[in-house]
């Protein structure tokens, strides 16, 4: 009589090879991967609505980090005079500041003048930093910043804003800024772009029906304009198929090729500490 | 007449740790049975090149990139020249790597393959499939077991985690567990009386997230106000420490907790010898050698149930807490520690018992078994170039068998690259290690 086999190390268990498989994990696995690799519809995957939110988030933060680009187009091609729109932004952001934490506002008003105050005194240091670096080396740096900062953003939007992403988009803005001709530009410049893209954004929600939709007007206004209509047509393909290919794509994959991996029980993986 | 093998692996001595020493142990013993063994591993500072450890186990440290935490830089072809001429030099038969996050280990298997050698992989931990890491890992292994002879885990659990992680025959994966030398983790002379000194926890874990240390900081406050006379010893070191430190300092259990930093590993057995009870709160386990050194030292065992745990210890060894929660933890702790004041339990025969159940020479036996297997499985197609990229594209997605197959091309035009210019005739044999019978 042959003693059944246990899943236990510390017995011997002469009648069976150290090679031998338990049958009942066998089964498991090949009823879960029936059909080779691809296995059967998992039943928990996420919501392409949920997924397409959380995409959607992240695209107005994109959107919204190209307005540094668009007012520098402004101030340095067209010879913009930045001073009026910056006064206007000001106005706003204080408005809004004022509105929603008015516990806070004193608080707010000081750390603002000192950083203003800090960033005047800077600004014809700024203005002279990179005079003898080439524009070309300019614009590739801070393309290759712009990447970094879109990387270190976070599309939770609970989620404080990293110091490292901040910095990432201060570095840029004094790149930038650094090209242009007269102090008072690299002063507005820096104040506008802080302001819409590091102050903005904790005060508004960017997803909003009505923000986004002046967002997306105002970007793919701008790309017509500059740009002609290819390059528009392009940036809106590319934003279809980010917004409602790419969640129903991911869906599909999580329903179908994660199945098997996602339904075997979770012993392998580390346990989540319960701290109750 | 023995086979002549390598171990290849990036962690060996002087580091320590359970992949170290089941490497010595398990090479001390083969070398016992009349094997030849040599190990291969990357350079430690300044200890590059060839040295001797007890009965004449000859270690190769390769010079070689250390990329993180003692894991070279991996790079598929890098090692080719020099394991290629080691391999030949001793006359290898079967090379044995160990661990999946080693680069060294993986790489010796590939070159060992196209050089038409037997090969053999141990496997000492668990993998999930929901982080990059281990999604790089279980790509890397696969591609390296396409053609590896044989394949051994140290648990059931394990030997699970590899057939899904990288689709390989059950038949080829052995399960041969850890062992500890039971004579280096033997009880006091003179048994500690529980009830006269009151009762001690012991604790010996590095302290990373994954070893459970969230639930420790909370659980040894809630203990210290349940029982007067229960004190902890934490030994260890890691990221986790400061949590401790702080729990230390915010609950005033500076005179019951002794948070006593990293301990070298011969001191191991003293420190665990203090205690009555040894808690191991981990959230993901293979095996859990230490689990058997403390009931080797005569400690009853208090753990979560995670990963390969439930199958090492016998029920009267252990208390198993059910989930990983600090209630179900604490809940276990209490029942120890009921049972020790009882004094049910006799602690003092788990020391002969663990070493008739993990005996080195238990394992190196059950190893030579596996060897023999692919001499007696072997088919002549087995190291057949043609057979070896046939199998290759046979394996995973679409993307990743063609990468498969590229870099096994590429290494057959390296393979006679260097047979062209260092011929296979002109490297040295080295003399073996002269074996009293």
């Amino acid at each position: 009589m042959v003693k059944p086999w246990k899943r236990l190390l510390w017995i011997k268990q002469e009648d069976y090879p150290d090679n031998y498989t338990d049958p009942a994990f066998i089964d498991l696995i090949t009823r879960l991967r029936y059909k080779g690799k691809s296995a059967k519809p998992s039943n928990n995957s996420s919501s392409v609505h949920q997924i397409r939110s959380d995409l959607f988030r992240f695209y107005n933060k994109l959107l919204n980090t190209v307005f540094v680009y668009i007012i520098f187009v402004f101030i340095y091609n067209y010879r913009v005079n930045p001073v009026s729109f910056a006064i206007f932004v000001t106005i706003l952001v204080s408005w809004l500041l004022s509105r929603s934490n008015a516990k806070h506002y004193a608080f707010g008003v000081k750390s603002s003048l000192v950083i203003t105050f800090a960033m005047l005194t800077l600004s014809p240091i700024l203005k002279s930093l990179s005079k003898t670096t080439a524009s070309d080396s300019i614009w590739t740096l801070s393309f290759w910043l712009s990447i970094a900062y879109v990387g270190s953003l976070s599309s939770n939007v609970n989620a404080q804003t990293s110091n490292l992403s901040t910095n990432l988009l201060l570095a840029i803005v004094i790149l930038l800024a650094s090209r242009f001709q007269s102090t008072a530009h690299v002063f507005c410049f820096l104040l506008i772009c802080v302001q819409l893209n590091v102050i903005l954004p904790n005060l508004i929600n960017l997803s909003n029906k009505y923000i986004s939709f002046t967002i997306n007007l105002s970007v793919y206004g701008f790309l017509t304009c500059t740009l002609g209509w290819s390059y528009t047509f392009l940036a809106l393909a590319m934003s279809f198929f980010y917004l409602f290919v790419l969640p129903q794509w991911f869906v599909y994959w999580q329903t179908y090729y994660r199945g098997y991996e996602s339904s075997l029980s979770r012993v392998w993986e580390a346990q989540k500490p319960i701290l109750d | 007449m023995g086979y002549n093998i390598a171990m290849a692996c990036d962690f060996f001595y002087p580091q320590l740790g359970g992949v170290e020493f089941h490497i010595y142990h398990l090479s001390q013993n083969l070398i016992r049975l009349g094997h030849s063994v040599v190990v291969i591993t990357h350079a430690y500072g300044d200890r590059v090149g060839v040295r001797y450890l007890t009965n004449g186990l000859k270690v190769y440290h390769v010079p070689y990139f250390v990329l993180h935490r003692e894991t070279t830089f991996p790079n598929v072809f890098g090692t080719f020249p020099v394991i290629r001429n080691i391999l030949l030099r001793e006359q290898i038969d079967i090379v044995h790597s160990h661990g999946s996050a080693s680069t060294f280990s993986l790489e010796a298997i590939f070159h060992a393959n196209t050089m038409g050698l037997k090969t053999v992989f141990t496997d000492h931990s668990l993998y999930g499939f929901s982080n990059i890491t281990a999604i790089l890992v279980n790509k890397l292994l696969t591609f390296t077991l396409t053609n590896t002879d044989k394949v051994i885990c140290v648990s059931h659990t394990c030997k699970d985690n590899m057939i899904v992680r990288t689709d390989i025959d059950p038949r080829r994966i052995s399960v041969i567990p850890n062992a500890v030398v039971s004579e280096d983790f033997s009880p006091l002379p003179e048994k500690r009386t529980a009830a006269k000194n009151g009762i001690v926890i012991v604790v010996i874990s590095r302290l990373y997230p994954n070893k459970g240390v969230d639930l420790l900081t909370r659980l040894i406050p809630k203990i210290c106000s349940l029982h007067k006379d229960v004190s902890f010893i934490v030994a260890g070191d890691g990221p986790k420490f400061v949590e401790l430190q702080q729990m230390i300092e915010y609950c005033r259990l500076q005179e019951r907790v002794n948070l006593m930093g990293s301990v070298p590993h011969e001191k191991v057995r003293d420190v665990m010898c203090q205690g009555d009870i040894y808690l191991h709160p981990s959230l993901t386990e293979a095996f859990g050698t230490v689990l058997v050194e403390a009931a080797s030292c005569g400690l009853l065992i208090v753990s979560t149930r995670v990963g390969g745990i439930p199958e090492v210890l016998p029920s009267h060894m252990t208390v198993h807490a059910n989930e990983t929660s600090v209630s179900s933890l604490v809940e276990a702790t209490n029942e120890g520690i009921r049972q020790i004041r009882l004094g049910k339990i006799e602690t003092s025969s788990f020391n002969d018992e663990i070493s008739k159940m993990y005996n080195w020479v238990d394992v190196a036996e059950r190893t030579v078994n596996v060897y023999r297997g692919i001499y007696s499985d072997q088919t002549p197609e087995d190291k057949n170039w043609a057979i070896m990229v046939k199998k290759f594209f046979k394996r995973d997605g679409s993307w990743a068998r063609l990468l498969y197959v590229l870099c096994a091309i590429v290494e057959y035009f390296i393979f006679f690259s260097l047979e062209w210019l260092y011929p296979k005739e002109d490297i040295d044999l080295a003399p073996k290690w002269p074996h009293r019978v």
